[in-house]
């Protein structure tokens, strides 16, 4: 059930698992789970791929300093380059 | 036939570098600000360092300057940027894979022995999951727990999960990166999200109810 996500399964794989699901109540429920958390999953990555921040890690003061410093210096040495 | 100039048409300079469709502008000195939290917090989950992360997020914002001329505003200049973040990442993790390979032990050390019964079923209960928990997806702050989930990953699974769910990699590129083979893929895929599951079922669903 955990390779279906991610490949498609030969037939035979498929007859078995549509057989087993049809008498195994939990994984049945497992495999609902898991087609739950393969949605949640795509919508992470939509709120990543729009700079959402999704956790509560952060930039320190010196941190973001030293990045802007550099993003400063990367933009002077484009602009000499540019020249 | 051909058109001839009038006078005011020959003696007008043509302006350089006109393009029909205006260029979109990006202001370098402001991506921090805006946009640095996020792809600090995306490279740490990641990465799960916090010197690594603040590296490959000034690489990303370096190559995004020297690539500024290739950004031709089709995308929104987040996405761009957590792009080429997403391409350090992945240069950062193959490069580390390559140092410290997956073996037979750390499989091993994966295993969820909690999580699968003697009888190779799962040791789950459905009790506490919604019946129709489509819902619950879209709520931020479900989004957020799993999220969280995600990063107690263990190194490994957090990284092989990471590759396929959130860029969406296929398998045999994350073979490649990961110097693994597809089976070891397939159990490090399937036990993360055995551990995945069980960590939703106590931080969320127990926690909210049904």
């Amino acid at each position: 059930m955990s390779k279906e996500q991610d490949v498609s399964l030969s037939l035979k794989e498929k007859w078995q698992l549509f057989v087993h699901l049809r008498i195994c109540g939990l994984c049945k429920a497992y495999r609902r789970h898991m087609c739950f958390l393969k949605k949640a999953c795509s919508l992470i990555c939509s709120k990543v791929n729009d700079c959402e921040c999704l956790g509560e890690a952060k930039l320190s003061d010196p941190a973001r300093e030293r990045l802007q410093s550099c993003v400063k210096d990367a933009c002077a040495k484009q602009e000499v380059d540019d020249k | 036939m051909t058109k001839l100039l009038s006078k005011e048409e020959q003696y007008t300079p043509v302006e350089k570098n006109k393009t029909t469709e205006s260029t979109p502008s990006i202001n370098p000195e402001l991506w921090i600000e805006n946009y640095g939290d996020a792809l600090y917090n995306f490279a740490l989950m990641r990465l799960r360092n916090p010197d690594a992360a603040e590296e490959v997020v000034q690489e990303a914002l370096v190559a995004a300057v020297k690539g500024q001329k290739s950004f031709q505003g089709r995308a929104a200049e987040k996405s761009w940027l957590i792009a080429i973040l997403r391409h350090k990442i992945i240069d950062h993790i193959r490069k580390k894979s390559r140092e410290t390979p997956v073996s037979d032990e750390d499989l091993e050390a994966l295993t969820p022995e909690a999580l699968v019964q003697s009888d190779g079923h799962l040791n789950m209960s459905t009790g506490t999951w919604a019946d129709n928990p489509g819902n619950i997806v879209e709520q931020k702050e479900f989004l957020q727990t799993l999220y969280a989930c995600v990063d107690k990953l263990p190194d490994k699974l957090n990284q092989v999960f990471s590759l396929r769910e959130f860029d969406e990699l296929e398998a045999d590129e994350i073979c490649k990166i990961m110097n693994i083979s597809s089976s070891n893929l397939w159990v490090m895929l399937h036990r993360a999200r055995l551990r995945l599951r069980k960590c939703i079922e106590l931080n969320w669903f127990e926690d909210n109810g049904k």
